[in-house]
């Protein structure tokens, strides 16, 4: 299973967490046991949309 | 002179704080030709946006650097120059604002005086100037001093002055009493 994200220019930053969470059901596995009543979700990719910051000198009079 | 030491201010300062000058600005009424900056970063565009005192932006606009004509309206105006930076993503900055101050001095006619008239105020406004000239004796002009002729007196306050004409003559000679 692939994911790709594409993120359009922004000016202010953004979560581009990515996470899978499964139904609990309490019928079918987990991720790691055979319950996944209590299973949390599963982390996929962890990131932010990173910006610059503008910083304007103060004006100067010649 | 103004200029030359705001020029040593504005490479010193840039080196050490990147601010030189002090808010508010003071520029003289009807002063033409004003440059305003910013530090450059050349990937952005810079807007600028002049208000009140008269001011009409000249050249510049989109770039780090403007020239700004004044007008002719003493006071003080708040946020008179304000700028944003956008960057090469289309974002932009905060506003940055300059108050300024426009000054207007003034110095009113004097004389004609007489050789050996005392000494008149020169009355230069607003207050707090300092006068330069043949004959001027602190905040006066005396004609005794300055001699016969016409004299230029300069008053100069905050980087602006003023000058006018002030002329002595002679008093008339009269010859001796005849009796015919």
């Amino acid at each position: 299973m692939r994911f790709r994200v594409t993120v359009d220019q922004t000016c202010t930053p953004d979560n581009l967490s990515i996470s899978m969470s499964v139904f609990g059901d309490c019928l079918t596995g987990g991720w790691s046991n055979g319950a996944c009543c209590s299973d949390p979700a599963y982390n996929i990719y962890n990131g932010v949309v990173q910006i610059s910051p503008i910083i304007t000198s103060n004006i100067n009079h010649y | 002179m103004k200029k030359l030491i705001t020029i040593l201010f504005t490479i010193i300062g840039l080196v050490t704080y990147g601010q030189t000058t002090i808010n508010p600005d003071t520029v003289c009424a009807n002063a033409t030709g004003e440059q305003y900056f910013v530090t450059n970063t050349p990937t952005s565009t810079y807007t600028w946006t002049i208000t009140g005192g008269g001011g009409t932006l000249q050249t510049g606009q989109g770039t780090n650097s403007i020239t700004v004509d004044w007008g002719g309206v003493p006071g003080l105006y708040s946020n008179a120059v304000y700028v944003f930076e956008t960057n090469s993503s289309n974002c932009p900055g905060a506003l940055v604002n300059l108050d300024v101050y426009i000054l207007q001095i003034g110095l009113p006619v004097l004389g004609p005086f007489c050789i050996g008239d005392p000494l008149a105020a020169l009355g230069g406004t607003p207050l707090g100037g300092t006068y330069t000239g043949t004959g001027v004796v602190g905040n006066d002009f005396d004609p005794v001093v300055a001699g016969l002729g016409t004299h230029i007196i300069t008053y100069s306050l905050g980087g602006c002055s003023t000058t006018i004409n002030v002329t002595v003559n002679s008093n008339p000679v009269t010859g001796p009493i005849q009796h015919f």
